[in-house]
């Protein structure tokens, strides 16, 4: 009961926000944060539940921004058609790493890295589609018919209603039978292999859902800030992405969106640190492996002690 | 000719890469482990060769051993805080601890060096020598010397003394050794500091030929890929792979630019991952 | 003549250059308990992990119902009622006893994957759940089973990962050394087990290094040494046969 009565209240909160805070920059922010909360739960799918280590959500993210870009700079669709397009287009790229699933921990981790690099390679190179180190600007605010989106309060309630949908399909997910399959082949993908499961097809599925959602908060992200350069999407950004899910405790969800606001907040707040930013969010994960492997989400619990 | 002094290029840079490879396959073999770190120890090696041998004053040759002994010091650091802690630890968090150390490394250095890249003066001045029909910079020579020499010492450790033996057993059978008494941890220390050391070789032998910054660690990854070519788990693998990369490399400099070579690189590195995944 | 239930002909498996199985063959009836031995390194874990789908063989037939496995995916293979237990113990971690079996009941072997976003209805999520419930009564485990398995003593976990492979329906059952580590009564426990499996119609394959449980337990007994096939028939001939004494025994003899 308390339970429910906390997530109503952290509801309400949510909603209200944008009533209550007018400054701008804050707004900006937290939709920001709303938009980590994206990488973040595709990530916390694709690690905490199918125990899949990916180092290149980047690289997804990066297709997403671009595709979402291009497609309305350069063939002017509307962006209710681009955001999905550009979460079907990270999707694909996912897959086309098909014959990389066959890969296991540290070596598929490895793999996203030289994935996430070549993406970031590609798009600073081939400047006559993606205009290399410049990006792409001009990229234009979501507009449904004659109404434009272009005030943050506005962008905000966006992000957070495909957010609630995705945490929805997220936790959906999870508790099916398809959440206790990607567990077991997490753990054990041999013996999960010999219960039935068909362990490249789901760690596919995966991987193609993280990136799905990469690719949305891509484009969420394109047209909020209204500019994209393959500056944004590199290793530290993967790093960050993956640090989110750590920092919420893997496998949870609430956790995990947890992260995102944090680590998208954190280094505002730190605006005056900037340069020692990475510096101390590497000591910090440094020190939550060691002392806390169960992250936010086992410190709420009450279970911080290290079991490693 | 043009060939074969594109070939001989290559091998020097090939054998950076080898040597820094040598480094992720020494931990590979004996923890299984793949160092994210490993491509920062070039970097630390540069910046405090560079530090000890210009900002000091230090002769090159007593810099370049204070910077691969202090390195190996960092790597000893790495394996105190870091991989003994996390010993028993998943694979998960010991991939992301040692991507966390690398970007910890990697920040430091962007706080002490500053974001600019720096020159590291080269050694001999740029007269090339010339044996027969190929001209090789008095660098590449360098190069080639000190590669010669570190792999005879690391032979020389790996048959005359115990850390060396202990290394190897582990590497060999990690479960038998320690049924045999192998004190895991010291090895494990020792496995670092090795593969710190010989990243630092990589990084100040390299340095002369690009800049020193803070970023340097990204040759990591081609290293890696080195390794990968060389079968991932085999130490002459690992030179034969670096040669066959560097070589490749400079073949493709003139027709591909940097960022597509780069990225041509890295799709090596996932098609030889790949196809060792499959072959099983 | 009919079918011989489960088959393998001159299956040859070589890794490294090193021939792990030399042309052995076998073929099992339907409801036998079959015994699997030899002293290590004969290649009997070779064999089930080539009938498994893990390794491809260099030439050789495996037949299973008439029909060909070879080739299939491993989880292909336990969609076609071939199951196996594994000789090291690795429960699922952070699963309860009872995801344990579900991730095998959930059959995804046999095609799942069409119906992966949807959830199974109402009646099939309550007859699975009854399987279940009987599975894990069957087995004893029925009150720890929502405890995670990894936090059970090594008996439970054994027999969790009987279940595990008892949950995907097989007809045919290959055990890797199922009564390693267990104590006297929980290994007395097990043969009844598996002879009332047996009585249900399920057939065995089992390899083990606890001498009285498979001479106990098998009618038939298969001898394998060094990768090849060496002897094959009732625990009595095969106690006595002088190339499987030799195998066993042999340098300590001399």
């Amino acid at each position: 009961m308390k339970r429910i009565f906390g997530v109503a209240a952290a509801l309400v909160f949510i909603l209200v926000l944008p009533l209550v805070i007018r400054d701008r920059y804050i707004l900006h922010l937290l939709t920001m944060s709303g938009i980590a909360a994206f990488l973040s739960i595709g990530i916390t799918l694709l690690l905490g539940v199918a125990g899949q280590v990916s180092l290149g959500q980047a690289g997804f993210y990066a297709v997403g921004a671009y595709a979402s870009a291009l497609l309305t700079t350069r063939l002017g669709w509307p962006f209710w058609l681009a955001l999905p397009a550009a979460g079907t287009a990270a999707a694909g790229a996912a897959l086309t790493l098909g014959p990389v699933f066959h890969l296991r921990g540290h070596f598929l981790a490895v793999a996203t890295v030289a994935f996430a690099e070549i993406v970031r390679l590609v798009l600073l190179n081939w400047s006559n589609v993606t205009n290399g180190p410049r990006g792409i600007v001009g990229i234009p605010p979501p507009q449904f018919g004659s109404w434009v989106l272009d005030s943050v309060s506005t962008y905000y309630y966006l992000v957070l209603t495909l957010l609630c949908g995705a945490l929805w399909i997220g936790v959906g997910l999870r508790r099916g039978r398809l959440g206790r399959a990607w567990r077991a082949l997490g753990g054990n993908p041999e013996a999960a292999e010999a219960s039935g499961v068909p362990v490249m097809k789901l760690k596919a599925l995966a991987f193609g859902l993280a990136a799905f959602a990469a690719g949305l908060a891509g484009s969420l992200y394109a047209h909020l800030v209204g500019f994209v350069s393959p500056h944004t999407f590199t290793f530290e950004e993967s790093v960050r992405i993956l640090a989110m899910a750590v920092l919420g405790g893997l496998g949870s969800f609430s956790g995990g969106v947890g992260g995102a606001v944090a680590l998208t907040l954190l280094p505002e707040l730190l605006r005056a640190f900037e340069q020692y930013r990475l510096l101390i969010l590497s000591a910090l994960i440094l020190v939550i492996l060691i002392f806390f492997p169960r992250g936010l989400a086992g410190l709420w619990e009450g279970r911080g002690r290290n079991d490693g | 000719m043009i060939l074969v002094q594109q070939v001989v290029g290559g091998l020097a840079i090939g054998l950076v890469y080898g040597l820094v490879a040598l480094g992720f396959v020494l931990l590979l073999r004996s923890l299984d482990l793949i160092n994210f770190a490993q491509g920062e120890m070039m970097m630390v090696g540069a910046f405090l060769a560079l530090g000890a041998w210009q900002g000091l004053g230090l002769p090159f040759p007593l810099a370049f051993v204070a910077a691969v002994l202090a390195t190996a010091v960092v790597g000893l650091v790495m394996d105190r805080l870091v991989a003994h802690p996390l010993r028993h630890a998943s694979l998960i968090h010991l991939v992301i601890a040692t991507v966390a150390v690398s970007l910890f490394l990697k920040n430091a250095a962007l706080l002490l060096g500053g974001p600019e890249p720096l020159v590291f003066p080269s050694l001999f001045g740029e007269t090339p020598v010339t044996f027969g029909a190929v001209r090789l910079a008095p660098h590449t020579l360098l190069i080639l010397g000190a590669a010669l020499g570190l792999v005879g010492l690391l032979q020389g450790f790996f048959l005359w003394t115990r850390s060396g033996l202990a290394l190897r057993a582990v590497m060999a059978d990690a479960e038998m050794a320690a049924l045999l008494g192998v004190p895991l941890a010291r090895v494990r220390a020792v496995a670092f500091a090795l593969s710190a050391a010989l990243g630092a070789t990589g990084g100040i032998l390299i340095a002369p030929l690009v800049f020193v910054s803070f970023d340097m660690g990204s040759l990591g990854l081609k290293a890696f890929t080195a390794a990968a070519l060389g079968g991932l788990y085999s130490i002459p693998g690992a030179i034969w792979g670096g040669l066959l990369l560097g070589v490749l490399e400079n073949l493709l400099a003139g027709t591909i630019s940097s960022g597509y070579r780069d990225a041509l690189v890295y799709t090596i590195l996932i098609a030889v991952l790949v196809g060792r995944a499959i072959r099983r | 003549m009919a079918d011989p239930f489960f088959e393998v002909r001159e299956l040859t498996v070589r890794f490294d250059g090193v021939t792990a199985l030399d042309r052995v063959s076998l073929s099992v009836s339907s409801g036998e308990i079959r015994g699997l031995i030899g002293p290590n390194g004969a290649g009997k874990t070779t064999l089930f992990r080539t009938i498994a789908g893990l390794v491809r063989p260099k030439t050789g037939s495996i037949f299973f119902g008439g029909r060909s496995i070879l080739g299939l995916s491993p989880h292909h293979i336990v969609g076609r009622g071939v199951a196996r237990t594994f000789q090291a113990n690795q429960p699922f971690p952070g699963l309860t006893v009872r995801e344990h079996l579900r991730v095998g009941a959930d059959g995804w072997g046999r095609g799942a994957v069409g119906a992966l976003f949807l959830r199974p209805d109402r009646t099939e999520e309550a007859r699975l759940r009854k399987e279940a419930d009987q599975l894990l009564e069957f087995l004893g485990l029925d009150p720890v089973a929502d405890q995670l398995a990894s936090e059970l003593p090594y008996g439970l976990q054994r027999l969790t990962e009987l279940g595990r492979a008892l949950a995907t329906r097989p007809r045919l059952l290959l055990l890797d050394e199922p009564a390693a580590g267990l104590r006297p009564e929980e290994r007395r426990a097990l043969a009844e087990r598996l002879r009332a499996l047996q009585g249900r119609g399920l057939t065995l394959l089992l390899v083990e290094h606890q001498m009285p449980l498979v001479m106990n337990l098998c009618r038939r007994i298969t001898v394998l040494h060094g990768g090849r096939f060496l002897a094959e028939g009732s625990p009595e001939v095969i106690q006595q046969h002088p190339e499987v004494r030799l195998a066993y025994l042999g340098r300590e003899a001399q």
